[in-house]
């Protein structure tokens, strides 16, 4: 349903919008093109069609490729910074686990086969029991 | 895709540094950021060295960009508009220092609008319009906003807009008349 308009509102819009119905405010758009067809409005918007017109013919040229490429050139740079630094953690995550297991392994595993007969006989040799125990065999 | 979803991968990509998106989005708003340049300040070299300023801006506040915030051509237009005004106001300052050459408002011959009488009538009577009056008719006949829309980019209501714009009519009616007497 088109919601109506007052005459005044209409005079308003026109006065304020020009005479062209795209610029009308959304939600009076269709009362007002309703409201356009009444005979006493035809003067207003002529009158409002003509400066429309002359301000239309105030035309700006149109900007050439150099400036494009110019301001586009100000645009960030790939971010290669956070590329070397992503690459840089990774590398050091990579060598941080390595160290951890070397250090791990120098502590733990000396400790693990201490209680080993191979240690009992001076033999620093690792030494895996492959043996089932007693119970489970 | 909407414009305003397009524009927000556009700048995304940006933000990621892909150099032909910039080149996209520059060739896509560039036009209308000089229009505007061109039609408040009456100076072409003073409109694309605020182009490239709210390009600038732009880039800068890619990657801080927030989905759905706001749409990238209103925001834009506002950085623009707030640019043309420094200037405008800095002219002013100049005025009353008594340097009358550099602060004409008429355009000037290198401003280079197109070579149409009535295009350079209208362009005149436009840099005579008192600055908020000029500044609302630009926005929305010239570069197309909604009422809302220019009325966000200017920071006021949608009444106190369409007051300016009457106005600004009225005014711009008068000032071409007189032109032609």
């Amino acid at each position: 349903m088109i919601r109506s308009i007052t005459d005044a509102r209409f005079r308003q819009i026109v006065d304020t919008y020009g005479a062209v119905p795209a610029r009308w405010p959304d939600d009076e758009r269709d009362a007002a093109i309703a409201a356009s067809a009444w005979p006493d409005n035809a003067l207003l918007l002529r009158e409002a069609a003509e400066l429309d017109e002359l301000l239309a013919s105030h035309e700006v040229r149109l900007p050439g490729a150099a400036i494009i490429h110019r301001i586009a050139a100000t645009a960030p740079a790939p971010r290669f910074g956070l590329r070397w630094s992503f690459s840089w953690l990774q590398t050091a995550t990579f060598a941080g686990t390595g160290l951890a297991g070397i250090v791990f392994g120098a502590l733990v595993t000396p400790a693990v086969v201490a209680g080993s007969p191979a240690m009992e006989n001076g033999s620093y040799a690792m030494t895996y029991d492959l043996t089932l125990p007693q119970e489970l065999s | 895709m909407t414009g305003s979803d397009a524009d927000q991968v556009l700048l995304a990509d940006v933000a990621c540094g892909d150099q032909a998106a910039a080149r996209r989005l520059v060739a896509e708003k560039l036009p209308r950021l000089i229009a505007l340049g061109v039609r408040l300040l009456g100076d072409h070299g003073e409109a694309e060295d605020v182009a490239q300023e709210t390009f600038v801006r732009t880039w800068r506040k890619a990657p801080r960009w927030k989905k759905g915030s706001a749409q990238l051509d209103t925001w834009m237009h506002t950085v623009a508009l707030n640019l043309c005004r420094d200037r405008i106001r800095r002219r002013q300052r100049i005025t009353l220092g008594d340097v009358p050459d550099s602060v004409d408002p008429s355009p000037a011959a290198d401003t280079r609008i197109e070579e149409d009488q009535r295009g350079i009538a209208v362009a005149a009577a436009l840099v005579h319009l008192p600055e908020r009056q000029r500044e609302a008719l630009v926005l929305q006949c010239y570069q197309e906003l909604s009422n809302l829309a220019a009325a966000e980019v200017m920071g006021i209501s949608v009444e106190a807009l369409e007051s300016l714009l009457s106005r600004g009519r009225r005014r711009l009616r008068e000032l071409l008349i007189e032109q032609k007497s």
